[in-house]
């Protein structure tokens, strides 16, 4: 009981205030207007009152005619009369009021006698009121309010508002009251009598221009009380004398199309807002039952009608929050919570009863025309005021009674929608017909999670349905040209997107091989196919500033996903590859199609495949058919990259490359024969690997030369510079042997025998190769001094190989040996390097019989090097002699 | 038309090999182990430069070698019989080794540990636990043979180089931490230097007689009973593309700071050793020894013709 009295005085309160909060809202400027306007009259008036009283004390002093009266006159009395600046400020900043003419009755007054000259007025005694006003207006100018304007509003605006909102409640919990002397009949005969009081007391007053204002909140309490009179005739047990509900409801039909035919009469907000304003209270206030709710649909359907006519959204919005909350209140306070319409008839009623009020609110988006653009405003809440609260309360009802069936709701509403939207549309509503749209979608995007448990589709197939809903969302945002529908379906596309993340690729439990592949790749061709077909869609409507990055956006969506999926089914092993062809077909496809975006996708996702190679392949190990699961995988990838070389060159020729992309040829050359040597060092364990390594310079290096590609040259040498350096490092200390062959023989000597091959290509195809002062940058200069490189690397492993084997006492010997044939290759082959090279082991053979062996070898030894050496030597130097002329030449 | 062609070849390679890795399924975590071997490459190939300039003699190595017997902190086993018999089947492989100057030195260490190590100049010290673990002479030859590869190969001397090159420059507290960042830098070809000991070690054996096989046989058996110490991790199956890389970068840590290599790594590099010096050893006959190894009898002293072996 005491919660019900609180209940009430909070409604009365939200009740009163929040549409007076809306009425000022709307009605401020026109307040002030008139409030300025009054006060100007008021304050003619009182001077002209002076003046009369002024002209009766003394004679007049000659006037000058009437017409070429100056308006400045009346200036100064004002100022007087009004005294603080604020007042002053405030006339002098009012717009122009057309002038009242009192000289005409001055010269009426006074017609035989001529008008004498003006004079400047007299001071005048300042009256009681001007006094009182002049002496509070200083501190209301301080505090910047219109003294005389509060008082006026307050006294004859506010008072008569709220006056008549407490007398209805009154009347209404009058009629609510239980009284021993009165009866049903009685009850009801009072609140038709003082409805109709006030009715026709405010239609009288109001035919009166002075009580015109207070004359309206009259008529507006007045149908209220009335209406309220009519529900408690057959709704509230003491004032019940209508039993036959049919009838009740037929007499609250009758009262509200009473109330809407007077409102449309007058046109006035005042009256219709204050008779729904009370008309709801009432209802909201007294014992709620499913006829309340009725009541409350009347209401709510005369509203209608009435916006029809007056376009006033504010009202709408109310009657919107008006009737949803009555509903509430019914539900929880009346009935006790939705769980109690489990076992009764009242579910269908109180759903029912949704479903129309979601019907006659809904008809405002038909009927509403506002008038400007804030009235347009609130009449878009209104619409969507009405979807959250039925919704919400369907919901609340619906969840408890029939929980499965919340989907149900959901996807009905949004047919619904759909169908009000399509209208809209024919009716040439736009902007409404937009935003049932929006619900639209929203709410058919909502069904889908709704499903019951039971349904046989999981929770996987959820990003499908909704990008099932984004492209036919998309294909109407296309063919109607407009720009919202097609947010939304990106939006729609990007929730999918993430369902797809969380739910099917990492949701869990995790679903079924099958199911993932069977819901992913459907999504993932979604997305590719928006790159293709956004930028034709577009067309030349209206369309948002970075719309065009919206295709690119969700194809690198697209491939993240089927990566991710790729990395989650597939074999470790598997990874690498399934990457690399992916990036095989993505250039492809950019390339083909113009497409950029596929083919930074392309070089990611080669650059991810080649960074697995380390993670999972190259020490994987394993085999399958005589062949290592490093080598299978490995092999294509290195194919892969060796076409992009292929590929991304003839683009680059053609011109049709970025200025980014036109050192990536390059960048996959370097990378594949960066993958061969890494798959040979793995493949072949670390002996054996100098002999493919050895093999894979020579054969890149006439590659080079046959293809006339500078970058193969330079790997082979560059290859050729890590096979010297790694049989330095390790081949020379082996023991074992490589079928019956000693191993480091067996792993050296082809090595040394290919470098000296390859320097005689260079040598024979001399022409190719860049002369060395063109070459200005570090690899350049490596294939300008290919053929030297050669030579050098030749002879230094040999010399090394000779130290091995021969060492000790024959050392000086082997090499002074070895010095002399590549001075004879040198001057065979016209070649410098190799006689440079035979130049520097003389050398090195020389410091060593002095420093070494001199004291280390034995005599005998140690004779045959010196004398060796010698002989050695003077044939170099008579060569040098004899063929000087020639050997300038060379040089 | 050419490009078409080649496009399409490329398309059928790959399916190929997609084929033949479904047809096979691997069961492996990812790893960095590629990457750490690379790094262990790089390292040991830079490196040959300072080791060839800081070379140590053989002589100044068995001075070394000397001066960490006088010091050294363990215990030998007492059992003249046992020392004799080690030292005659380790003096087998001798003749065999590249570097004549050193002077191979055959001692035992009681220790219950399955282990064995060698010692710059020569020092071959092997555990009690070790010769209870070993079940023949061609078995022991391995292990003897595989240390005896580390000095052949100067892995044990080329571990202090440099700290004896800096010595000289620094002086010796600083030449330690020459020493210690050494050590760390060169932890990752531990595996390397492990992998061409364990071929040093076969060869050696065969050149001497003895069964390469038995070296597989060994590095299994201890395999066995190191998995049975040992409590496996379960395998983690991560669920981000960033877990997996950390539990590659993890195991990649682990593989850096492991003394030795995998034992199927090395049994693979051991089958490729025989496999290449088959040809080599064709029709030879090796010997095994269990009986000697029972009798603590070398196979100098007597050679058991039912210990012979025939390996193709």
């Amino acid at each position: 009981m005491v919660f019900l009295w609180f209940f009430y005085m909070f409604a009365f309160f939200a009740f009163s205030i929040a549409p007076l909060v809306i009425i000022w809202l709307i009605w401020r400027k026109r307040f002030k207007r008139l409030t300025e306007q009054v006060t100007y009259l008021a304050a003619r008036i009182q001077d002209l009152e002076q003046q009369i009283s002024l002209s009766q004390a003394a004679p007049p002093p000659p006037k000058p005619h009437v017409e070429h009266a100056p308006q400045p006159e009346v200036a100064p009395s004002v100022a007087q009369v009004k005294g603080a600046e604020a007042w002053g400020q405030l006339i002098a900043e009012r717009p122009p009021i057309p002038r009242i003419e009192p000289a005409r009755a001055v010269a009426e007054a006074t017609p035989a006698k001529a008008a004498p000259p003006r004079t400047p007025p007299m001071p005048r005694p300042t009256p009681p009121a001007a006094k009182l006003r002049e002496r509070i207006s200083p501190n209301l100018a301080k505090m910047g309010v219109d003294a005389a304007d509060w008082e006026a509003v307050i006294g004859g605006k506010w008072l008569n508002k709220i006056g008549i909102v407490v007398f209805v409640i009154g009347v209404a919990l009058f009629l609510g009251y239980s009284l021993r002397y009165m009866g049903p009949l009685g009850r009801v005969a009072t609140g038709v009598v003082t409805s109709l009081t006030l009715l026709f007391g405010g239609v009288l007053l109001e035919r009166v221009e002075k009580y015109s204002l207070f004359a309206k909140p009259l008529i507006g309490g007045g149908w209220a009380l009335l209406y309220f009179t009519g529900y408690a005739a057959h709704n509230i047990e003491v004032s019940k004398i209508i039993h036959d509900p049919i009838r009740g409801i037929a007499l609250l039909a009758v009262i509200a199309g009473g109330m809407i035919l007077h409102s449309l009469k007058y046109r006035s907000q005042v009256v219709t807002g204050i008779a729904y304003f009370l008309g709801f209270l009432t209802v909201a206030i007294s014992p709620l039952t499913g006829f309340a709710l009725v009541a409350s649909a009347i209401l709510a359907a005369s509203l209608v009608a009435i916006l029809r006519g007056t376009g006033s959204s504010a009202l709408g919005l109310f009657g919107v929050a008006a009737t949803y909350l009555n509903h509430l209140l019914w539900l929880e306070y009346r009935m006790g919570g939705p769980a109690q319409l489990v076992h009764t008839d009242s579910f269908w009623l109180a759903q029912g009863m949704l479903v129309l009020y979601w019907l006659l609110f809904s008809a405002f988006d038909f009927v509403l025309e506002p008038g400007n653009d804030t009235e347009e405003k609130i009449g878009f809440a209104a619409s969507l005021a009405n979807t959250v609260a039925f919704l919400g309360l369907s919901y609340r009802q619906v969840g408890i009674v029939f929980p499965d069936a919340r989907y149900l709701l959901t996807g009905l509403t949004a047919l619904a929608y759909v169908a009000s939207s399509y209208l809209l549309r024919v009716l040439g509503r736009h902007k409404y017909h937009l935003i049932n749209a929006s619900v639209a979608v929203l709410l058919i995007a909502l069904t889908f999670p709704l499903k019951p448990p039971s349904s046989p589709l999981s929770q996987h197939w959820l990003a499908i349905a909704w990008l099932l809903e984004a492209a036919v969302v998309l294909a109407l945002g296309s063919y109607l040209k407009e720009m919202v529908f097609r947010m939304q379906a990106y939006l729609l596309s990007a929730v999918a997107l993430g369902a797809l993340f969380v739910i099917n690729l990492y949701g869990t439990p995790e679903p079924p091989d099958v199911l993932r592949w069977a819901t992913v790749l459907p999504a993932i061709a979604f997305f590719y196919l928006l790159l293709w077909w956004l930028p034709k869609s577009l067309g030349t409507g209206k369309v948002l500033k970075d719309e065009k990055y919206v295709g690119p956006m969700f194809s690198y969506s697209g491939s993240a996903l089927l990566a991710i999926l790729l990395w989650k089914e597939l074999d470790p092993v598997a990874v690498a590859l399934a990457w690399g062809f992916m990036g095989l077909i993505l250039l492809e496809a950019g390339v083909r199609f113009g497409q950029v975006p596929l083919r930074i996708q392309a070089y990611l996702l080669s650059a991810l495949a080649f960074g697995r190679l380390f993670l999972a392949n190259f020490t994987a190990p394993g085999e399958i058919l005589g062949l290592s699961h490093r080598v299978v995988t490995v092999v294509p990838i290195i194919a892969i990259f060796y076409y992009l070389v292929h590929r991304l060159k003839e683009e680059g020729d053609a011109g049709r490359l970025a200025e980014y992309e036109k050192h990536l040829p390059q960048v996959y050359s370097y990378t594949a024969a960066a993958l061969l040597v890494i798959l040979a060092r793995f493949e072949l364990t670390r002996s054996l690997t100098v002999l493919a390594w050895a093999a894979l310079g020579f054969i890149l290096l006439t590659l080079g030369i046959i293809l006339r590609n500078r970058d193969l040259r330079i790997q082979g040498c560059l290859i050729a510079i890590l096979t010297v350096w790694r049989s330095w490092s390790t081949n020379f200390f082996l023991v074992g042997s490589l079928y019956g062959i000693p191993e480091r023989l067996a792993t050296t000597v082809p090595v040394i025998a290919l470098l000296f091959i390859s320097q005689l290509l260079c040598l024979y195809r001399r022409e190719l190769f860049p002369k060395a002062e063109e070459a200005q940058r570090g690899l350049a200069r490596l294939d300008a001094n290919a053929q030297g490189i050669f030579s050098i690397l030749g002879g230094f492993l040999l010399a090394i190989l000779l130290f091995f084997e021969v060492r000790g006492n024959l050392l000086t010997v082997a090499w002074t040996i070895e010095g002399l044939g590549l001075m004879a290759a040198g001057f065979l082959l016209r070649e410098r390097t190799l006689r440079l090279s035979g130049l520097g082991l003389f050398a090195v053979c020389l410091f060593k019989v002095f420093v070494i062996d001199l004291r280390g070898l034995e005599t005998i030894y140690r004779i045959l090097s010196f004398i060796l050496l010698g002989i050695i030597l003077l044939l170099v130097s008579f060569a040098y002699t004899k063929y000087k002329d020639l050997i300038k030449r060379y040089i | 038309m050419k490009r078409n062609v080649v496009l399409v070849s490329i398309c059928l390679l790959t399916a190929t090999a997609a084929g033949l890795l479904a047809m096979s399924r691997t069961d492996r975590e990812v790893s960095l182990e590629s990457v750490v071997e690379i790094w262990a490459d790089v390292i040991r190939d830079m490196d040959r430069v300072g080791l060839t300039i800081t070379r140590v003699s053989d002589e100044r190595e068995m001075e070394i070698g000397q001066e960490i017997d006088k010091h050294r902190p363990w215990r030998l086993k007492d059992d003249p019989v046992l020392q004799a018999y080690v030292a005659a089947v380790g003096q087998s492989l001798v003749p065999h080794v590249q570097r004549k100057g050193i002077s191979y030195r055959f001692a035992i260490l009681d220790s219950p540990m399955i282990n064995a190590f060698a010692l710059p100049g020569g020092g071959i010290v092997i555990t009690t636990g070790m010769l209870n673990f070993l079940e023949s002479e061609a078995e022991l030859a391995a292990i003897l043979g595989h240390e005896i590869s580390h000095v052949d190969l100067r892995h044990c001397i080329e571990r202090l180089q440099y700290e004896l090159a800096a010595r000289k420059i620094v002086g010796r507290e600083l030449a330690m931490i020459v020493r210690i960042q050494y050590q760390l830098v060169n932890l990752g070809f531990n595996e390397q230097h492990e992998l061409e000991a364990d071929a040093g070690g076969v060869i050696l054996a065969a050149m001497a007689g003895y069964d390469p096989r038995a070296a597989i046989t060994v590095f299994e058996r201890l395999a066995k009973v190191k998995r049975v110490r040992q409590v496996k991790k379960p395998r983690r199956k991560p669920t981000l593309m960033v877990g997996e890389l950390g539990i590659a970068l993890e195991k990649a840590l682990e593989h850096y700071f492991a003394t030795h290599p995998p034992t199927d790594k090395r049994v693979r590099q051991l089958e490729s050793v025989i496999n290449r010096n088959a040809s080599a050893w064709r029709g030879q006959q090796f010997y095994v020894g269990r009986s000697n190894y029972r009798d603590r009898i070398p196979r100098s002293s007597e050679a058991r013709p039912e210990e012979l072996v025939a390996r193709s």
